[in-house]
């Protein structure tokens, strides 16, 4: 049997298919969510779940959370996170993310594992069997590396990974059981840590991913987080004490804030207290105050929804239907953004917190041969390339690719004699390698042959996991690496997510930087041939000819001070153009005198 | 001394299974009949051929669209995940081409590209811009270089929405023509010439726009 799991930032879920119906497991306190909270005693296993939970606010420094947001990331990645936990994360000696807990340290992947291990206790207790195989989700907007870890902690935890599957989707699916959806769906998913738009074509049972888009750093923990922020600035100003100042402080204040989100979804306005040694603050705090508190962040979710919207290829009007996913779509604010971006009463007849898990367990079921009909077809949420000369990114799967797929590109040296080429394996949208996320890093030996002549074919094979394998061959010798990349963590990426977002501002300037250079390279060298050739075959142009390539040189010359690619690839272009009879002539002059052993 | 050119045919499509032997319709590569994921194939299949379409330079989404979702029913590996590795390997196979080949098809310009690699026998012209268009298009740069002019530009707009309505009307021409031919080759290089066009022409109209956007 394979069940299916929804592993959250805030809450993870556990459940199976029965009889064609979804069935969730659930705890000791008898709840479908188990809060992804692990404690760990002075001197006893572990501890998930409600318990967990409830040490946050009396031993806050042996508690750790939402590490699901450190997943998958280097040390560099999340220097300025440390405000949002109260727990310590010390970057190691291998750059990995380390959570320290007294004497001891766990990196974001044993945390996921300790999560699932309970989780799949508690589906054990209750079918009374073992449970050794499972689908687990992922945000869309994961790359290779989050999923890579988010697999290994599933592996640690004793549970083999049938397959990985992105969360909008799996809700759709959920969706899909009772034929609910049917159509053009975007599903807007706002989880605690996470956020993910995917847009699908969902006809007859085939659920097919037309584009998705997100932000892996975006959800309901920075909502209680920007209202901590708020409210202990109001407390400051009133009563001259930070009360954030100390762990258990912060870690209270975070807990009445979390308390407040959540009851304002409910009423308009609130009595809001907060009780901590020598502070005391009590204000009525009101739905509009809290939406003018989580605006800024909610805007972040705009460009990935139009973004989508532009890669699907449609337009809001032909949607039938957007599904809310995740509990921070309760937020009457982002139910009226949803409305607001994408025209229209979004739905939410299913539980947003179970959807995944219950979408996670029909692709469980789906895989084990149970379901027969209903067919999911993913894509990858980002591009992968490898690095080239200049450190510019040559892309070899674009995203949003139906998966399993592959490509292969060809490439060869720059310097003669090279015996070894780098490969850069990279994921990311912007042009230059740098502002990419870097997966893995490999070598290959060639054999020593002048520049341009050795023949190198890199094939990227994702698989239906959405997972990278990479294969480089040189074609003259048959030498070949091949790896199944493995993140690497350390590498100095800066903010991951902030580049990504940025990568969309930055596009432009990016591909203007990137296609400049190399358009005013290539011009150089064209008005150099072309003056040769012009000195070389100088008899075969009559005056009039010869005035029209020294205009269209003129031209390439004026075009390179404009600094515009367009004008410098338009004016070679012309040139190109122009000398094409000339090149002609040239060439037949010259194997003319070949042929008659005359030196040209 | 001559070079070798290897000319790879478009590998077919076997009909029949290669383990009961019973002929199948297009589309299937999971048996009707003994229910067997077929082998895949030693060379990547021709894309028109694996979605049961002719060789068109039209094609209509919707159908495409349909023998997509038919394929993926039969090759997805989310349908083989209780069958042994091989069986297995083999529909990450089947379903990589599929996936690839709908994205090539799907779209004008790399349906056209495909074409002309089914066709990687027979010589091209090289790639060059439509001289006038680009001479014109020198002429405006020159022309707004020195302030702007809204005659010059709106000359130049039509001459370019002129040449778009011509192109129309030759890829029409093309796609009739197409359909009549018994063989292709002689229409390959009209083809290209108009990819190169329509390439051109959509380049300037970005420029332009992103000119425009930001005056």
């Amino acid at each position: 049997m394979i069940v299916g799991i929804d592993l959250g930032t805030t809450n993870s879920l556990i459940g199976t298919i029965e009889k064609g119906r979804p069935r969730l497991f659930k705890s000791e306190q008898g709840r479908t969510l188990v809060p992804s909270v692990v404690y760990f005693p002075e001197s006893s296993a572990p501890v998930v779940g409600e318990e967990a939970q409830s040490k946050k606010t009396v031993n806050p420094e042996r508690v750790v959370f939402s590490a699901k947001r450190f997943i998958g990331k280097g040390a560099q990645d999340i220097q300025d996170w440390q405000r949002l936990v109260p727990f310590d994360f010390t970057p190691s000696t291998d750059q990995m993310v380390r959570f320290q807990v007294g004497a001891k340290a766990y990196t974001p992947i044993e945390i996921g594992s300790f999560v699932l291990k309970h989780l799949k206790s508690l589906a054990e207790k209750e079918l009374g069997a073992p449970v050794t195989k499972a689908v687990i989700t992922v945000p869309a907007y994961f790359n290779d590396a989050q999923r890579q870890a988010t697999k290994f902690a599933s592996e640690l935890a004793g549970l083999e990974v049938a397959r990985i599957v992105n969360e909008p989707t799996a809700a759709c699916l959920a969706y899909g059981l009772d034929k609910k959806a049917q159509g053009n769906i975007a599903v807007f998913d706002l989880g605690g840590g996470t956020f993910d738009i995917s847009i699908l074509r969902v006809t007859g049972g085939v659920f097919e991913v037309l584009a998705t888009n997100g932000n892996t750093s975006l959800g309901g923990d920075n909502f209680d987080e920007a209202l901590v922020q708020a409210i202990a600035e109001e407390i400051h100003t009133k009563t001259g004490k930070d009360p954030i100042a100390d762990n258990v402080g912060r870690a209270k204040l975070r807990l009445e804030c979390e308390k407040a989100k959540k009851a304002l979804s409910q009423e308009q306005e609130i009595q809001f207290t907060y009780q901590n040694g020598d502070i005391s603050f009590s204000k009525v705090l009101t739905r509009s105050y809290f939406n003018q508190v989580i605006d800024p962040i909610l805007q972040n979710a705009l460009e990935p929804c139009l973004k989508c919207l532009e890669d699907s290829g449609m337009a809001t009007s032909a949607l039938t239907d957007v599904i809310l996913v995740g509990g921070s779509t309760r937020v009457p604010r982002v139910k009226e953004f949803v409305k607001d971006t994408f025209k229209r009463e979004p739905i939410c007849t299913l539980d947003p917190d179970e959807v995944v898990a219950i979408g996670a367990a029909v692709q469980a079921n789906i895989l084990a041969g149970q379901t027969s009909g209903m067919l999911l077809l993913d894509v990858i949420p980002l591009s992968l390339g490898i690095e080239t000369m200049g450190g510019v990114v040559s892309k070899i799967i674009h995203r949003n690719s139906t998966i399993p797929t592959s490509a292969t590109e060809h490439y060869s040296t720059y310097i003669d004699g090279q015996v070894s080429v780098d490969i850069h394996v990279l994921q990311g949208e912007r042009e230059l390698a740098q502002d990419n996320r870097s997966l893995a890093r490999f070598q290959l030996k060639i054999p020593p042959l002048p520049a341009g002549v050795p023949k190198i074919e890199v094939e990227f094979i994702v698989d239906a996991n959405g997972i990278l394998n990479v294969r480089a061959m040189e074609l003259r010798t048959g030498q070949v690496a091949m790896v199944t990349v493995n993140p690497t963590y350390g590498l100095s990426d800066t903010e991951v997510e902030n580049m990504l977002m940025a990568s969309f501002e930055n596009a432009e300037i990016d591909f203007e930087k990137r296609f400049l250079i190399e358009a005013q390279i290539e011009a150089d060298s064209l008005i150099r041939a072309t003056q040769k050739s012009l000195t070389q075959g100088a008899q075969l142009l009559n005056m009039e000819q010869r005035e029209e390539i020294e205009r269209a040189i003129r031209r390439v010359e004026r075009s390179l001070t404009t600094k515009s690619r367009e004008e410098i690839k338009k004016s070679c272009e012309n040139l190109s153009g122009v000398t094409e009879k000339f090149a002609q002539d040239l060439l037949n002059h010259a194997l003319k005198n070949a042929l008659t052993n005359k030196e040209v | 001394m001559l070079r070798k050119v290897v000319v790879v045919a478009p590998h077919s499509l076997s009909k029949s299974c290669v383990y009961c032997q019973h002929v199948n319709g297009p589309c299937v590569i999971v048996c009707e009949a003994c229910k067997k994921l077929q082998a895949f194939p030693q060379y990547s299949p021709n894309y028109f051929e694996l979605f049961g379409l002719p060789i068109s330079l039209e094609i209509e989404e919707s159908s495409l669209r349909q023998s997509f979702y038919q394929l993926s029913q039969q090759a997805h590996p989310d349908t083989h995940s209780q069958t042994d590795d091989l069986n297995q390997l083999q529909a990450a196979k089947w379903s990589t081409v599929i996936n690839k080949g709908f994205q090539t098809l799907k779209n004008l310009n790399s349906r056209l590209e495909y074409i002309f690699e089914l066709n990687r026998n027979i010589p091209l012209p090289p790639s060059h811009p439509p001289m006038e268009i680009a001479e014109s298009y020198f002429d405006l740069q020159e022309t707004l270089s020195e302030g702007s002019n809204e005659r010059a530009l709106s000359s130049f707009l039509k001459m370019l929405e002129e040449t778009e309505i011509s192109l129309d009307k030759e890829w029409k021409q093309l796609v009739s023509e197409w359909e009549q031919a018994p063989t292709h080759h002689a229409l390959l290089p009209r083809l290209k010439l108009f990819l190169d066009t329509k390439k051109y022409l959509n380049s300037l109209k970005s420029d332009l726009s992103k000119k425009r956007g930001i005056s």
